[in-house]
């Protein structure tokens, strides 16, 4: 039982509710094929959840979460229903906390999009936050925070600073994994790329030349050596890749200058209609051109959103994010005020992973789910 | 002597940990006594009555730790983390002995002149699986161990490929595009033309003499216990 209303009870109410909202009631298999929950959070996950073998050896899971199985149905489909919006309630299982149930309960609701865009006023991004309000009020919910954050600023952010392009691509890659992106940032702060130095140990190692070598002369010697013991990679990547780290240093005193502005941007915390002005502050206080578009994304996406959503305040953080890392855009999660702010919403855009799951043509995707275990 | 006060300790079964097990105890006085067993798979100490000696498969040893069925078991870190989920509840580590040593490495084609580092290997594995959809490869007979240090790492495009053989050729086989093996000296690494990656080390593994916090233990055995590893330290 959840307080007075039985999951189940839960379950239906919702269902139902959704399907006024004018979405489509879907059930999702129970056992899914593990390599996409691999592809998107790693080896890792595979301690937090259910395995087992079909009878042809293939890796399946029991589903660990609704949103994969969900995009799945839709594009086993062949998009018949070519703007869905789909609803569902079930369970979900995860091994993590061994003393916690293993057997969780979330209803939910995803629109998907095939042969499109996001468009830059926040639309659906405001439909979805409304319809979440609307689904907690509906069950006399009312005294809940929403946080919210929005991975593509961060990203703009990147763009903006003068660093490597595969060092930005690594701190966006890794932004979900917490620990890690702060060993990045550390990284950074001792001075990164492939010094002569470092270079020359390499080569002279290895191959027993000295680094003034021109990438011809490289790849004569490396010609030379066997090809099966480079495996599967190609002369011509490694002396690209070679050449590309020894070219993009940046000095410790210069990656300390970067992180410094790396936390201070992570560190924006604040209600979002004063995001414009704390975003503006901040670029003040650094070189503002720099991050001009920074600066009018943020105002863009505040305003959008405010106005949709109306006068109920809405806490925005640089730095807020969720452990499964296939949001690309907004992120949302609502606390219940009244019950230990449990998270009973969580939501976002993942527009990548509808294309990850192979549809071949653009893609907007977005959706949130409710934890019924925590209402 | 009812059983309750009889100590249970499995020792390696044969090869190098088992010879190298035996010069230790020898080397304080002390023999096996075998038992009337066709197999001599169950022995006692000459120093001590009160100890069941079970010879079984450095593996097993770690199984039977986790379920409780041993009292003491001596056996290598590597296959203690490998193989208990949450180790640290189940056993913990009483002596570590000076033999059984060997390094859990990540390796690279020697000749992967642009990987030098964990970071590398996220990036390298990122744009093989954009480029071509696939993952890069891990042969190893270490998965766990594996998957913990590459998320450590922030490595996350990749799958790892079990291995039962030569872990080594496995990159110039097509089977994988780097390995997770054991090295002790790491010449069979260089000899097939691997690289071990500058912060690469996983795990510092020896034999070690590990208790079993599953197994029914008394008072008595408490102290047999306490006399047999002071009797070998």
């Amino acid at each position: 039982m959840s307080g007075n209303q039985s999951i189940q009870e839960l379950n239906n109410k919702f269902k139902e509710f959704f399907l006024l909202e004018g979405f489509k009631y879907i059930e999702p298999p129970l056992v899914v094929n593990s390599d996409i929950y691999f592809e998107t959070s790693g080896e890792q996950i595979r301690k937090d959840m259910f395995l087992v073998s079909s009878a042809h050896g293939l890796e399946m899971c029991l589903r660990p979460d609704l949103t994969i199985p969900t995009c799945q149905t839709y594009l086993q489909n062949n998009y018949k229903f070519d703007q869905a919006k789909l609803c569902y309630s079930g369970p979900i299982f995860r091994s993590g906390n061994i003393d916690k149930s293993i057997e969780l309960n979330q209803s939910g609701i995803e629109i998907l999009r095939a042969n499109t865009d996001k468009d830059d006023n926040y639309q659906e991004e405001i439909e979805i936050i409304n319809l979440a309000i609307k689904t907690l009020n509906n069950i006399n919910k009312v005294n809940f925070d929403i946080n919210l954050g929005n991975i593509s600023i961060f990203i703009e952010f990147l763009n903006c600073l003068d660093l490597p392009q595969r060092w930005k691509d690594r701190l966006r890659r890794h932004f979900f994994r917490r620990d890690y992106f702060e060993s990045l940032l550390k990284r950074i702060e001792l001075g990164i790329g492939f010094n002569e130095a470092r270079k020359e140990d390499v080569l002279k190692t290895h191959l027993g030349i000295k680094v003034d070598i021109s990438d011809s002369e490289l790849k004569q010697r490396l010609v030379n050596i066997n090809p099966i013991e480079f495996g599967e990679r190609s002369i011509e990547d490694i002396i690209k890749r070679l050449n590309i780290k020894s070219e993009t240093i940046i000095s410790s005193e210069k990656g300390i200058e970067i992180v410094r502005m790396i936390r201070s941007f992570l560190s924006i915390d604040c209600e979002l209609g004063q995001l414009a002005n704390t975003m503006s502050n901040f670029t003040n206080q650094e070189d503002a051109k720099q991050f001009d578009t920074v600066v009018q994304l943020a105002s863009n996406f505040s305003q959008k959103i405010k106005l949709g959503i109306g006068s109920r305040d809405i806490n925005f953080k640089t730095d807020f994010g969720h452990s499964i890392e296939y949001y690309d855009g907004i992120m949302f999660e609502i606390e219940d005020k009244d019950n230990q702010n449990n998270k009973v919403v969580v939501g976002g855009r993942y527009d990548a992973l509808l294309i990850n799951l192979g549809l071949d043509s653009n893609a907007s995707a977005i959706g949130f789910a409710i934890n019924n275990n925590n209402i | 002597m009812n059983n309750k006060s009889i100590l249970k300790i499995a020792f390696p079964s044969k090869g190098r940990l088992r010879k190298d097990l035996e010069k230790l105890l020898s080397s304080k006085k002390i023999n096996f006594i075998e038992e009337s067993n066709d197999r001599n798979y169950i022995a006692k100490l000459s120093s001590h009555n009160d100890i069941l000696i079970y010879f079984m498969g450095a593996k097993e040893i770690v199984t039977q730790l986790s379920e409780g069925n041993i009292h003491l078991g001596i056996t290598g870190d590597d296959l203690v983390q490998e193989y208990i989920f949450d180790y640290e509840t189940k056993v913990s580590s009483e002596l570590i002995l000076n033999f059984g040593k060997a390094d859990l490495v990540v390796a690279v084609p020697k000749i992967w002149l642009d990987v030098t580092t964990m970071a590398d290997l996220d990036e390298i594995s990122h744009i093989k699986r954009m480029n071509t959809s696939k993952r890069l490869k891990v042969a190893t007979k270490y998965t766990n161990l594996t998957n913990r240090f590459f998320s450590k790492c922030g490595v996350t495009d990749y799958r790892t490929v079990g291995s039962s053989g030569s872990t080594e050729s496995a990159p110039f086989n097509g089977m994988s595009d780097i390995i997770v093996d054991i090295t002790s000296s790491g010449e069979t690494l260089k000899a097939n033309n691997l690289r071990i990656l500058d912060d690469g080390l996983i795990l510092s593994s020896s034999a070690s003499i590990f208790n079993s916090k599953t197994a029914n233990w008394n008072s008595d055995l408490e102290k047999i216990s306490e006399q047999f590893l002071s009797a070998i330290s």
